[in-house]
């Protein structure tokens, strides 16, 4: 058997990719919400780009004395700091507003990218990661190749399967970021687990997070003294957690997980701020939008399918359901 | 360009996800997960949180004695006595960040102890005071429910003129 059938096969019996899309491309509700739901990305950042244009002219939220340009704004470097930050957050403004309108409009979702470029390279000039930011860098490159569709009345085929295969592109880049997430403290437990150390499997490994997290930002928490007064209460939210982190990207080749892995998610980052204090608002937008109001999420799934394609359990109840009907028949 | 059949960019789109999500991991992921490595602009790993705190942790802590000559009794965090310059200058996470460099770079010998000292001191208020770099180590739970520590060690002791 050579390396490409055995790819094949594996991926016949896993991820299905891309006849799992595929079968959607002639839906014509998949495609509608689709063609709704990316320029809901755009009026998102115009919103947050206006909220951060608003802050900027009323206060400095940025240190200038930290700034260190990265190289796609060294063009900035012989202006004064606060040109920049102004060149920056009004052509993010402009630039989000022109995506708005020009949604439909490859040369507008370039525009897009570009400009929201040099932001998240402007608000990363400062000594630290601004990982916020980063969850859409990704999908606004992968955004630049949707087909042109949305003023077509009637697609082809191959535009539609295009169009629903780059919005799969947009997904998957997040269910990448959860799942890298997850796999990081998987590996990293291992090692600790075989140290003798606390790991990712110890009752407390959650209070452990927040006990360390809190102090070292100087802050307190809703839920934090809670969890950490009672560490086995945070076991089980920790472990679903990991979980759910893990298996992101394998829940984004299965759309009838995406709206059970959007609500997990969201309550995930819920959580993490009411006991870390670690707000990612844009990743709570995304979840809703991209897998909660998944396209490819069916309104008439039942509960038994969506579980049944549960990793590892879902695999665990199929052979137990099999096991049961064999022996009723026999 | 153009002139390729439509299938074949759609297949091409096909493989590009795929591609990419190896590509990512390739680059961005496996050298952090072999090396512990830090994160590079735009390819973040996002190994966050990734290590569980250790039952006995380890800081660094400034704790003033004195001020403008009259003792401190006990000794409180640098933070806890307001000769800070505003925290809307250096966030608070940013003085707890320089001051466990600080004890990082004492607790090794390194040369560079002297430079990150003068950094930390060009964070406070320029009054008279004495402060203690400790080391200490600590159950984070423990510490956080009560303030218990296992151990704490004066490393370095420095007078602001």
């Amino acid at each position: 058997m050579t390396i490409r059938n055995a790819l094949r096969t594996l991926n016949d019996r896993t991820l299905r990719y891309p006849q799992s899309i595929e079968r959607y491309a002639n839906d014509a509700r998949t495609l509608e919400k689709a063609l709704v739901l990316v320029p809901c990305l755009y009026f998102y950042l115009l919103f947050q780009a206006f909220v951060n244009f608003a802050q900027w002219s009323t206060r400095a939220p940025l240190n200038p004395e930290k700034f260190q340009p990265l190289l796609p704004i060294a063009w900035l470097s012989g202006v004064s700091f606060e040109n920049v930050a102004l060149i920056i957050y009004g052509t993010v403004l402009v630039g989000m507003i022109i995506a708005s309108v020009f949604f439909a409009k490859r040369w507008a979702r370039i525009v897009a990218f570009l400009v929201f470029w040099q932001f998240h390279t402007f608000l990363n000039s400062f000594g630290q990661w601004e990982h916020n930011t980063l969850v859409w860098l990704y999908p606004l490159f992968f955004l630049i190749f949707l087909p042109d569709v949305w003023n077509k009345m009637n697609p082809t085929t191959m535009e539609r399967k295009s169009f629903l295969i780059g919005f799969v592109g947009v997904q998957m880049y997040l269910g990448l970021v959860y799942s890298l997430a997850g796999l990081g403290k998987i590996y990293r437990g291992v090692f600790q687990l075989i140290a003798g150390q606390a790991n990712f499997l110890s009752p407390d490994a959650f209070a452990l997070h927040i006990a360390n997290w809190l102090p070292t930002i100087g802050s307190n928490s809703l839920l934090g003294p809670f969890f950490i007064a009672h560490p086995y209460a945070g076991w089980p939210l920790f472990l679903i957690h990991l979980y759910f982190q893990l298996f992101t990207l394998w829940a984004i080749f299965r759309p009838s997980l995406h709206r059970i892995w959007g609500i997990v998610l969201i309550c995930f980052h819920i959580t993490t701020y009411l006991t870390m204090n670690i707000l990612f608002i844009d990743s709570i937008f995304l979840l809703a939008v991209l897998l909660i109001n998944s396209p490819f999420e069916r309104p008439d799934t039942t509960w038994r399918e969506r579980l049944s394609e549960l990793p590892i359990f879902g695999w665990v109840l199929q052979r137990g359901a099999r096991a049961y009907a064999a022996r009723s028949n026999t | 360009m153009s002139q390729l059949p439509h299938d074949f960019w759609y297949r091409l789109r096909v493989m590009s996800i795929p591609l990419f999500i190896l590509g990512y991991f390739a680059i961005a992921a496996l050298p952090a997960l072999i090396n512990k490595g830090d994160e590079t602009y735009l390819l973040h790993h996002w190994f966050v949180f990734s290590e569980v705190p250790s039952r006995v942790s380890k800081t660094f802590e400034a704790y003033v004695v004195s001020v403008e000559g009259k003792a401190v009794s006990p000794a409180l965090r640098i933070e806890t006595v307001g000769v800070l310059l505003s925290d809307d200058q250096h966030p608070r996470p940013y003085y707890n960040h320089v001051v466990r460099q600080l004890g990082q770079l004492l607790e090794t010998g390194s040369t560079a102890a002297e430079a990150q000292r003068v950094q930390l001191e060009s964070l406070v208020q320029k009054r008279p005071l004495v402060y203690q770099v400790v080391r200490i180590y600590y159950n984070p739970i423990d510490r956080f429910r009560d303030g218990t520590v296992i151990s704490r060690e004066v490393i370095a002791e420095y007078e602001v003129r």
